[in-house]
């Protein structure tokens, strides 16, 4: 009795709530992000008039503190669309270019962590070179 | 005939409010660098940009995620971490020690009181170089222990410690003692369980230095996965000058950790500072 009494004081104690709540919080978040990072990344390309644009090519690199890395480059499909599976990284810039249609401005993608899977919600709009 | 009028007390007598605005005040004012230190980390906003803004503009957490991932931060959080641990435990049970030892009356016990009082003038920067031969002397440069050892004990807790101790009744130690308890049981099953506000200022005190320490492993670490976070922080701030909002979310960071502890165990910081107070 005394025992469980002492055990239910220990639990109750925010000295162990607030630990406790916060390693809860930790695994939950360490769950989803097992459950969501297989670095995928897709969008899709547009022109100007948002047409989707077929063929583009488009360059992912990846941003640190200083420095930006090429890590690749896909093609358009015939909807535009486009899919990047190696990302490894939780920072992106997206440049899409096109020969005859243009090339796009760089687009910054930041995530939540490592190698999340992401689907743009924006296309990347390809405008024509002066 | 005159009837006497009970004398109201000053608090009675005067408001509160003016108190109560100038703590508000006082407290904003102490607070507006913390704010400023949130805000930053949360917009990345350079501090000379004017006007600036008071209210975050656009706010973000990816900062935040920028310092998990591009620098070591975990493995330096461990290295406070395993750090502070080891600092928390050894001041909770050195220091109990040395408090039981000082409520006991031996002959000399007032030097001692007052040779630990006057060690509590000097600054460490003044005993570092020894401390490092001695260190060095134990091989314990660049590890867990090296960078623990001088925080094991601290004098203040010592005698928060003494303060404590010196409020339990003496039949109640005379009475554990005629059960058969040794000294080390006496502390153990009777004093800390009786001073738990005393242990909670020791756990706060001792993790508040040794998580903020920054001289000692300054010169005790070489290797660069063994910095804890104060080094890390003056090593990004040195290695990444325009980088803002990262800055300001790694300060966020290694301060909270500090900041949950205390407001977790405030009210027996608070009574462990204070206990003894009033004494005598």
């Amino acid at each position: 009795m005394r025992f469980d009494l002492r055990w239910r004081a220990i639990l109750r104690s925010r000295f162990f709530v607030v630990p406790a709540s916060i390693a809860v919080v930790a695994t939950a978040w360490n769950v989803y992000v097992g459950m969501h990072n297989d670095g995928v990344v897709r969008g899709h390309v547009t022109d100007a008039s948002g047409a989707p644009v077929e063929g583009a090519t488009v360059l992912i690199l990846e941003q640190t503190f200083t420095t930006h890395t090429d890590r690749g480059r896909v093609t358009t499909g015939p909807d535009g669309r486009f899919e990047f599976r190696d990302n490894r990284s939780h920072h992106l810039l997206l440049r899409a270019e096109k020969a005859g249609v243009g090339r796009s401005e760089q687009e910054e993608v930041r995530l939540a962590f490592r190698a999340q899977h992401v689907e743009l919600p924006s296309p990347i709009v390809l405008k024509s070179s002066p | 005939m005159t009837t006497l009028r009970p004398r109201r007390s000053a608090a009675q007598r005067y408001p509160h409010w003016p108190i109560h605005l100038a703590l508000l005040v006082t407290s904003f004012l102490m607070l507006v660098p913390f704010y400023w230190v949130l805000k930053t980390s949360l917009t990345g906003e350079n501090i000379f940009v004017y006007p600036p803004s008071l209210w975050p503009v656009h706010p973000h957490l990816y900062f935040f995620v920028d310092v998990w991932y591009l620098i070591p931060f975990p493995r330096w959080l461990l290295n406070s971490v395993v750090v502070s641990a080891l600092a928390i435990a050894a001041n909770v049970v050195f220091n109990a020690m040395a408090a039981y030892a000082l409520t006991r009356h031996f002959r000399g016990k007032r030097l001692v009181i007052t040779l630990l009082l006057s060690c509590m003038m000097i600054p460490f920067q003044t005993t570092i170089v020894p401390a490092y031969l001695i260190t060095g002397r134990l091989g314990l440069l660049n590890s867990y222990l090296g960078m623990a050892l001088p925080t094991f004990s601290t004098i203040v807790c010592i005698f928060v410690y003494k303060a404590a101790f010196d409020a339990v009744p003496r039949s109640l130690i005379d009475a554990a003692r005629i059960d058969g308890l040794s000294e080390l049981q006496i502390i153990r099953r009777v004093m800390l369980p009786l001073s738990s506000a005393a242990v909670a200022t020791n756990v706060i005190l001792s993790f508040i230095w040794s998580w903020n320490n920054f001289l000692w492993p300054l010169i005790v670490v070489r290797d660069a996965s063994m910095q804890p976070l104060p080094l890390g922080l003056s090593r990004f701030l040195s290695d990444h000058e325009n980088t803002t909002g990262a800055l300001y979310a790694f300060c966020i960071m290694v301060l909270l950790p500090g900041i949950a502890l205390f407001l977790m165990a405030q009210q027996q910081f608070i009574r462990g500072l204070t206990s003894g107070a009033t004494k005598g």
